[in-house]
This record gives structure tokens, sequence and C-alpha cells, in this order.
């Protein structure tokens, strides 16, 4: 469990790793917080001939509000932004899902964009982007660009990233006001990967019904999952306990887990089913105590 | 029992003497000694479980800048054959037997490089059909599957009680296969030292290692001496003699250079011995009023790809009668062959599992005669009076039968119900909580013999400065035996901690030993340092009498003094005068007892499971442990705690998953959860004190009970809470989510 040799460098800022992934290509990986990338290296399932290492650059850990947008850059560590007062007034759902990332050890080195980018089906943070409608903007040698939380996440470990970009931001939508929002997740133990994970978001009118719903959901698939059936089917319903409980039966439908060593399918398909009508359940409160 | 004079004697509370150097990181462990000219091993793995080695091709491996040697397991047989000559070689020649086995080896100035140059090794090989399940094995083979062992142990006659019994319950239970992982991985590192080696080891047993390195070696065993510092966790693992060890022995001889193996994780997965993985069909046969009369198991236990250790399969069956009378037993116990890393002792050594299985068939029988759990234990526990208690059942010799030494176990039961103040409990679990999880209570007795193997040597001195040296041949790692020896010598010769120096074990200074297992080392060791202890205070007060011109009875010792009715002695000018004399004071004393100790106790576990997710959350857990006298409290009371830990892993978390082409699937620990912090209760610990006759401290073992009982508590708990949604019976461990929730509807009738 020794890491191949490799090259390090440091880059002085975006322009600069831009230029040194053009110039060493396919041999060279970003580095963030290190804590995917650096085990899978240990375990030499990767390796690069030249690291580029992220850490050292300026400025990139902001986490703002811009245009109705909250903000996080390169360099923010999951343990800045789960206790960022900014992430907690806007979009608890975030904070209350960073929380669930491994253990504080991890956490406090792990950054959001770099989970986006290794794009573990499992993951927190993707999942949230993808239910808030979120996206990445990244860096390229022509210039920047935005992809869409629903385009970016392609597969197992896959993303729309070419070879020579670099994530800046993740762009998370801010929630409506009205909006009710819970994060549930299931795994062995604290701190695991998840084995199902949802996201939720309930839109009550001053009536009580449904005027919005958003769930997304991870380690059901090869990447985050939007339940679009689920969220259809509550538009304009009250969210009344049979009616979230049907939305998790429509949610489980969708989804088509394959069997593993952690879980077969079948259980995995009961565990979203359940989180999912829970989350509902917590989602629909909440909304209903900003209603009133 | 020695009387407690001083503070830091027996019974006293201390803190863990050897925290202070741990804590600060001054820890000696094979991997921190900064060794000259030392070199790294690493080894290359076979990557399947059944196959022929065609070639090895060296592509560039032994060119590479810093790499030394490289070395096949068919040229290791051409040039060293006789280091095939022993059980499991110490690289493969021709057939690998397991994914993880050593096929060739690389030694380079550090591991990086050694691994590097294991790259550019090009391995050929053809595959072979790979046996993995055991049940279809012996489904398919019949008396022809190969086993590495088959025994039948029990008394008395069975199939007469079975035919006239008004209740025969037979039920298939299985316990998975484990990884023990201590924190350190096993380390080794040799180094020539005139014709022989001298050898600092990450092991339980350094005279065991010493013995299998110099017959592997054919070398004289005082050519071969053993070292065992600090060691990082052991928990049986880490005992007798692995195919690295002979490698760097070997090859340090060889090239005349230091070589050193530091495990890493991964190797621990792959290479070090793993456990349990046993598979038992149990029959109960008991009266309609929940007599117990007899019991035939029959074990088939994943012994895997060479019988590398002592068979604790055998340690299974003379668990499994446990507290409770029993009028017949039998038991067979087959080691069946697989192409997967082979078994041996791990926490518990087969004892968990016996314990899991008799205690499983006692809450089936009381499901089935709906007579209460605690009830129908009640109805068959081995009462005080009856003590010493001629079990019949062999002991593991099979030159005599078990014979209980002490214990109340229904004091323990009751104890335990009356901690657990389980009534409440009854009244709380006949709704679910508002979350809709279900409470269950589990409750598991044990017994368990501790203090096994023949012997232990204890090895006192009195130093030039007045302070006195112990040793003995159990080194620890992790235990405390710092603390619990030196207690143990300041009660016997009335000193403080501060007079008392613990050396590591090291074959040089303590001749013979047998090691650290079976919840031995305070029966057996701390026996033995008493011993010698009390030799050493004799020859004091002879020596001391000589210069004071006083009897030695009218001498007693204090810390550092011997004193007289008028007067007395500092040790320093004692021990001064006698080194002037150009001699030494040692004492040496063996402690081989006939029979060992039998521990007991009682856990109860409470336990809130959600139905539909699967989770199982301890909420309370109570054990009640009885090992005779308590020589150290706080780490009694760590090694109970510590010992749960492993239970909570066995019962609810931990399993090595192979698929049927003997690949490990739960190879790393994100597939192979551990227990953290958090999945652990903190237990409330009640102890019963039966001292044992067998030993001159009256102690039994503790490292083993506090996993023993907890794997049927936990299971027991689980399946309570389910039973009123209709739940089945808990039939396998680990209790993943999974499991839970297929248990929870499984719609069993009874
Ligand atoms: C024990 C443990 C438990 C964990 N549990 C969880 C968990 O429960 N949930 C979870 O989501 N994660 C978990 N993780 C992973 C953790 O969240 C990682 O931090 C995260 O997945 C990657 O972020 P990082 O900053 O560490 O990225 P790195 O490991 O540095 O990089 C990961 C990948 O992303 C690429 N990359 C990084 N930054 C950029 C960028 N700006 N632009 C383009 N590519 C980039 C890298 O080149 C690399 O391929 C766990 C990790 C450990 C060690």
């Amino acid at each position: 469990m020794k890491p191949a040799s490799f090259r390090y460098v440091a880059a002085s800022d975006v322009a600069d790793a831009v230029a040194l992934l053009t110039e060493h290509g396919d041999t060279a990986k970003l580095l963030a917080g290190g804590q995917s990338l650096v085990p899978m290296m240990n375990l030499r399932l990767s390796r690069p001939g030249v690291l580029i290492d992220l850490n050292r650059m300026p400025q990139r850990n902001t986490i703002a509000v811009e245009d109705g947008l909250l903000r996080v850059g390169l360099l923010v560590r999951q343990k800045e932004a789960e206790h960022s007062p900014i992430v907690l007034a806007q979009i608890p759902l975030l904070a209350e899902a960073i929380a669930e990332i491994g253990h504080a050890q991890i956490r406090s080195r792990g950054t959001l964009v770099g989970s986006c980018c290794h794009a573990d089906p499992a993951a927190e943070t993707p999942a949230v982007l993808l239910a808030l409608d979120g996206s990445v903007r990244v860096q390229g040698p022509q210039g920047a660009r935005e992809i869409a939380a629903s385009d970016f996440f392609l597969g197992y470990f896959q993303t729309a990233l070419a070879p020579d970009e670099v994530a800046t931001d993740l762009l998370f939508p801010i929630p409506a006001q009205g909006t009710g929002s819970a994060f549930l997740e299931f795994a062995r133990r604290h701190g695991d990967f998840a084995l199902v994970a949802v996201a939720a978001l309930v839109h009550l009118d001053a009536e009580g019904a449904v005027q919005g719903a958003a769930l997304s959901l991870a380690g059901v698939g090869p990447s985050p999952l939007r339940a679009t059936g689920a969220e259809q089917f509550l538009i304009g319903r009250r969210a009344e306990p049979a009616v979230l409980l049907e939305a998790a039966r429509i949610a489980a439908q969708g989804i088509e887990p394959t069997d593993d060593v952690q879980a077969s399918a079948a259980y995995r398909t009961q565990l979203a089913q359940t989180l999912v009508e829970r989350a509902l359940l917590i989602a629909a409160s909440r909304a209903a105590r900003e209603v009133a | 029992m020695p009387s407690v004079k001083n503070r830091g004697g027996i019974g006293d509370d201390l803190l863990r003497l050897e925290d202070d150097r741990l804590l600060k990181g001054q820890g000696r462990f094979v991997g921190d000694m900064r060794v000259p000219h030392v070199l790294e091993l690493a080894v290359l793995r076979s990557l399947h479980a059944h196959a022929e080695i065609v070639s090895i091709e060296d592509r560039g491996a032994s060119a590479l800048p810093g790499v030394v040697h490289v070395v096949t397991g068919a040229q290791l047989q051409e040039e060293a054959p006789g280091l095939f000559a022993l059980g499991q070689p110490p690289l493969v020649a021709g057939e690998t037997l397991y994914v993880g086995q050593g096929v060739a080896a690389a030694l380079a100035e550090d591991r990086y490089v050694a691994e590097d140059a294991l790259e550019k090794l090009f391995v050929r090989y053809r595959r072979l059909p790979v046996l993995s399940d055991v049940e279809r094995i012996v489904e398919e083979s019949g008396e022809a599957a190969v086993t590495l062992g088959d025994s039948v142990i029990g008394f008395g006659e069975v199939e007469p009680l079975f035919a006239a019994a008004d209740i025969v319950l037979e039920e298939r239970l299985a316990i998975g296969r484990a990884t023990a992982q201590p924190l350190e991985g096993r380390a080794i590192l040799a180094m020539p030292e005139g014709e022989g080696l001298l050898v600092y080891a990450a092991t339980q047993g350094p005279h065991g290692l010493r013995q299998g390195l110099a017959k592997a070696l054919s070398l004289a065993p005082e050519l071969v001496r053993v070292v065992a510092q600090d060691v990082g966790g052991g928990f049986g693992v880490k005992n007798g003699v692995y195919p690295d060890d002979i490698l760097v022995a070997y090859l340090a001889l060889k090239l005349q250079r230091p070589v050193r193996f530091q495990e890493d994780r991964r190797e621990h997965f792959l290479s070090t011995v793993h456990s349990r993985a046993q598979v038992h069909r149990i029959r109960v046969a008991a009266r309609r009023d929940g007599t117990l009369l007899a019991v035939d198991d029959d074990i088939l236990l994943d012994a895997g790809a060479y019988q590398a250790r002592v068979g604790y399969g055998r340690t299974t069956a003379v668990t499994i009668p446990g507290p409770y009378h029993l009028s017949a037993y039998r038991c067979r116990i087959r080691d069946v062959h697989t192409h997967k890393v082979p078994v041996g002792p791990y926490r518990g050594a087969g004892r968990p599992e016996g314990n899991f299985v008799m205690e499983r068939m006692l809450d089936a029988l009381s499901r089935r005669l709906g007579i209460d759990r605690a009830e129908i234990r009640r109805r068959n526990l081995i009462e005080p009076h009856e003590m010493p208690y001629d079990t019949r059942i062999p002991d593991r010799n099979g030159n005599g039968v078990i014979v209980y030494d002490s214990g109340d176990y229904p004091l323990a039961l009751e104890t335990a119900l009356k901690a657990a103040d389980i009534e409440t409990w009854r009244e709380r679990q006949k709704a679910p909580l508002p979350d809709g999880r279900r409470i269950g209570v589990g409750i598991a007795m044990f017994t368990e013999d501790t203090g096994v193997a023949p012997f232990e040597m204890g090895v006192v001195d009195l130093l030039e400065d007045g302070r006195i040296r112990i040793a003995s041949g159990s080194p620890a790692q992790g235990q405390g035996h710092e603390t619990t020896f030196t207690q143990i010598a300041c009660s016997a010769l009335s000193q403080t901690p501060g007079q008392i120096v613990y050396a590591d074990t090291d074959t040089a200074l303590v001749p013979a030993g047998i090691g650290t297992f079976g919840s031995r080392a305070t029966v057996m060791a701390g026996s033995a340092v008493h011993l010698a202890c009390k030799k050493l205070e004799d020859m004091v007060l002879t020596e001391a009498g000589a210069i004071l011109g006083e009897a030695k009875e009218r001498l007693s010792l204090s810390p550092g003094r011997v004193d007289a009715p008028q007067g007395g002695l500092q040790l320093r000018d004692l021990a001064a005068s006698i080194e002037a004399k150009g001699e030494h004071l040692r004492a040496e004393a063996v402690f081989r007892p006939e029979q060992p100790t039998y521990a007991d106790g009682c856990h109860i576990a409470m336990v809130a499971v959600d139905p539909l997710t699967g989770s199982v959350e301890i909420l309370k857990y109570i054990i009640v442990d009885d090992c005779g006298n308590v020589i150290s409290p706080r780490l009694v009371d760590g090694q109970i705690q510590g010992g749960l830990a492993f239970g909570v892993a066995a019962a609810l978390l931990e399993e090595l998953v192979y698929d049927n082409q003997g690949q490990l699937l739960t190879g790393s620990f994100m597939d192979y959860p551990l227990p953290t912090a958090l999945d652990v209760p903190a237990a409330e610990i009640h102890h019963l004190c039966s001292p044992s006759p067998r030993n001159p401290l009256g102690v039994k073992g503790v490292g083993e009970g506090g996993t023993v009982p907890a794997l049927a508590a936990i299971a027991g708990a689980v399946e309570d809470a389910l039973l009123p949604i209709g739940g089945g019976m808990a039939r396998q461990l680990p209790l993943t989510p999974e499991r839970v929730v297929r248990l929870a509807s499984a719609n069993e009738r009874q």
C-alpha cells in the first residue's frame, strides 16, 4: 500500500492548474482534499505521473450568495460548509447532508468540489446538487462554462469534466420560501458511505398543498438519480402520510439498483422507499412550519 | 491470597503504567526501529485462489535501483528445500491455495521500491477448480470431503435420550468468517548475529516463534533470540510462525543483512489467519419442563487452505455445554479444506461460536415451551454446591475430563437480571417506540476455560540499584501486563510500583515460555511471576540476614528496604554488596497447573431494532463477570469492555465474504466494518468473585469473557424485538441490516 512514484507540483491559481493539466495530459491528476485520491494512489488503483496540488491557491475557499445562488469555491472543506452560517441559513439541506460524510477528520480535509469531481454514486454532495438543480462551474483552456448537475454526473466515478478542465465552483440554487427539506441516509455505521441516501425538498402553498417537490437518491445507481415520477405525483396533493407513502412507492419503483456485497437490490429498493417516505415526512412538516 | 499492604499492590486501581510511554509516542514497535542497512521485504501475493504457477518472469524487477534481491517460490525451493518441509511453505513453488499466498518476494532499501519491483514480476497462472463453500463441499463429497481435522468428542449416549425426549429441536446456525485487524499488522525484523539471528517481532509467543524459525532454518534454538517489545494488538493472530517470518529469517541469514517485514492492511486481510467461519447442525433434546437432556452438534469449520494453527473447533466443542447440566453430549468437528486464507484462534478462539449455538438453542426451547428465557436457563444451571463440577467433557488434550473449579452461576444470572431491571424492559417492549422501532432483550450465560496450555515461566532479578526486574514468557500486545504483573510483584514483595522494572519478553532472559493467548497471561505468567517473586524474597531475606546477623524469619520487606527488628537495610545497598561479591540474585519459577480455570458470567443486551431498515441500536448492556480475584480493576474492566467490541463486531458487523472463485469481496475497511466507538455501548459491569483454587493468586482469565456471550446476547435481543411482528429465529451472524430486515418479515410459525 505505497503509491507508485510521482512528481508533485503546486498550482498557483486556476489558470496555472489548467495550464499544467494541458501540459501533462492524461498522466496528471488534480489533488484537492486527497481523501479519495490518496487512498486510491496507495492501493495503486490510481497512478498519476504528476500530481497537481490545488491546495496552495489563494482565495478559493469562498462561500457566498450571488444572484439567488449559493456559490461554494473549490477549496471549501466539507467541515467549513457544514458549519457555515450562510449555508445553515440558506440551504440547511446541504449542511445536513455534509454531516453524514465520513468522519470529522475526513471532512476537515475533503472538499465539496472534489467530492463532485470524484462522483462516487453514494456521495451526499452530488445528491444535494442534483436535488437543487444546481450546477458546476468549470474552467478549461477555452475559458469557463457551467454544467448542470443533471448533465455533470455521468456514471460510476464519471463526470462531464474534460481532462483539461478544473472545476472551480458549485452553484446551489437557494430554495424558495415555504420549502422544507430533509436529508436521510442509511449506512452500516456512522461515517460509512450510504447504502442509500435521500435528499428531499417539499414546497407547500398556503393551503398545505404541494407546490413543488424535489427528490434525489444516492447509492441506488451509477450516479445520483432524481425521482421525477414521485415528484410529479406529489404536485397539487396534500402532504399527508398516505400520499407521501405512495410517492415513496413510486420513487422505489423507479430505481434499478444492482446486487453487491453490501446489499441486495431488493433490500436497497426497500431501503429507498423507507427513507424517501421518512424524508418526505420530515421535509413536509418543516415546510408546514415555514408556511405557518 | 497475598495481603494488600501497599499502594500499587493487587486490587488497587492503578492507571496503566505503560500508557505514559505509549501516549507520548515512545512505544517501541518493530516498524519504528531504525536499523542501518535494513532491507524491507515485499511479497507478491497470488491473485488466484487455486492455480498452478506456470512461470514468473522478471521484467526489470531485479534491475530497479534500490532493489537488492528478488526470489520466486521455485527458486527458493531449489536453493533451500528444507524450508518447504514444514506445513505451509514460505512461498508457493507449485500451486497457490488461496488469494494472498506469497509467490515471490523482493527486498529493497525501502518498501516503496520493493513494491515497485513486484509490479515488474509477471506471473502466468493456470487456474484450477476452487473449493469455497463448506456445506456444498460436504454435500457433494460426503465423507470423502477433504478435512484438515475430523474428530468427535462427548460423553454418555445421546441417541436414547433423543428417542425418549419430549422435545427435540434441530437448527442450522452459522457464524461468519472474521479477521482480527489489530492496529499494528504483523511485523518482524531479523538481524544476523554471530551464526544465528536476533529477531524483533510483533508476536504473542516469542518462544514458539524461536522454535519455529530454528526448525525451519535448521539452527539450534539457542542461536535464535526473539524479543517482543511493544506490540500493537494481537487478539490471537500474532501467534505461531507465518510463512513471511520464515522468509525474513532465511533472507537475513543468507544475505547477512537485517531484513524487515511490516504487513500492511491489505495483506492483513489476505494473509493473516482468519477465524470463526462455522456452520452448525445442532440438535437439542429436552423435557417438557425445559430440562436439557442431550445435545448433538455437527460443526463444519471453513478451515481455509492449511491447518495453520491449533484447531479451535475443538474449543468450540468443549464450550457448548457451558454452565448447564447435560446427560449426554456429542459433537463432531470437521475442519474442511477450502481455498481461502487459513483460520486460527481469534479473540475467544472458538468459544463465542460454541456459546452462540447453545444459547440460541436455549432461546429456541424457551420459545417452543413458552418458558421465559431466564427461567429456562435457571432450570438447567449447575449449582455452586456441585463445585468442583465434573462435566464429563474430555479435555482439550483428551487425557482427562473438564472439571469446573468454582463459580456461582445462578448468582450470576440473578445479579444480571436485577441489574438489568428486566421487568421494566419487558413492560417497555410491549409497544413500539414512537419512531417505530421495537425493543428486544437478550440473555446469554457463559463458562470458559481460561489459562490454558501447559506452563509459564517467571524470571525475577534483584538489579544492582536495588529495584526488582520481572519478566515472563507472556508478552503484552496492549493488555497492560506491565501494570498487572507489577501489581503482582508489589504484593508478593511488599514494594511500590517505582521499585519494579518490567522487562520485555526476550528468549535470552526467559529460558522457556508459551505466550499470551487463551486468557492465560495473568493466570499463568502472573502466577509464575508471583512464585518467582516469593523465591526472590526468600533469597533476599537470607542474604540480608547474613549481613545483619539476624534470622531471616525476623526480617521483612518494605518498599526499597529490608526491615529488621532493629534498623534494616536498603535494597540498593544489599544489591551492591551482592554484586560486589560477583554474585547476582535471580529467581526463576515455572507455574504448571493441572487444569485451567473456568470463568463465568452473564450478559444481558437491550436493543432497539428498526424492522424496515434493519438497524440495531444497543440501548443498554449489562455484564456480570466472575474472573475470580481482580488484580487490576481498571484493566479487567477494560478487557471486558474491549472484548464486548469484538462481540458486537461478530454479532452485527464483521464478515469476510468470498465469492465462489475464492476472491475476497470484503478486503478493505470500506466493506468490512469494524465497530467504532459509536457502535459499542459502554457496558455496565458487575463483578462476582469465585477465586480459583488452581493458582496462588486465585485468578481466572478475563481476556475473552467480554466477547464469548455477546454474540448470543445480541442476537437473542434482536430476535426478541421482532417476535411480536412475526420475526423468525436469528440463525446466522453477523446480523447485517439486510438480514435483520429478512428476519423481521420471516413469518415463521412456531
Ligand atoms: C474513511 C472515508 C470515509 C468517507 N466517507 C464519505 C462519505 O460518506 N460520503 C462522501 O461523499 N465521501 C466520503 N469520503 C470521501 C470524501 O468525501 C472525499 O473528500 C471526497 O470524495 C473527495 O474530495 P477531496 O477534496 O478529498 O478530493 P480528492 O481526493 O483530492 O480528489 C478526488 C478526485 O477529484 C478530482 N478533483 C478534485 N478536485 C478537483 C477539481 N477542482 N477539478 C477537477 N477535478 C478535481 C481529483 O483529481 C480526484 O480524481 C470518505 C473518505 C474517507 C477516507
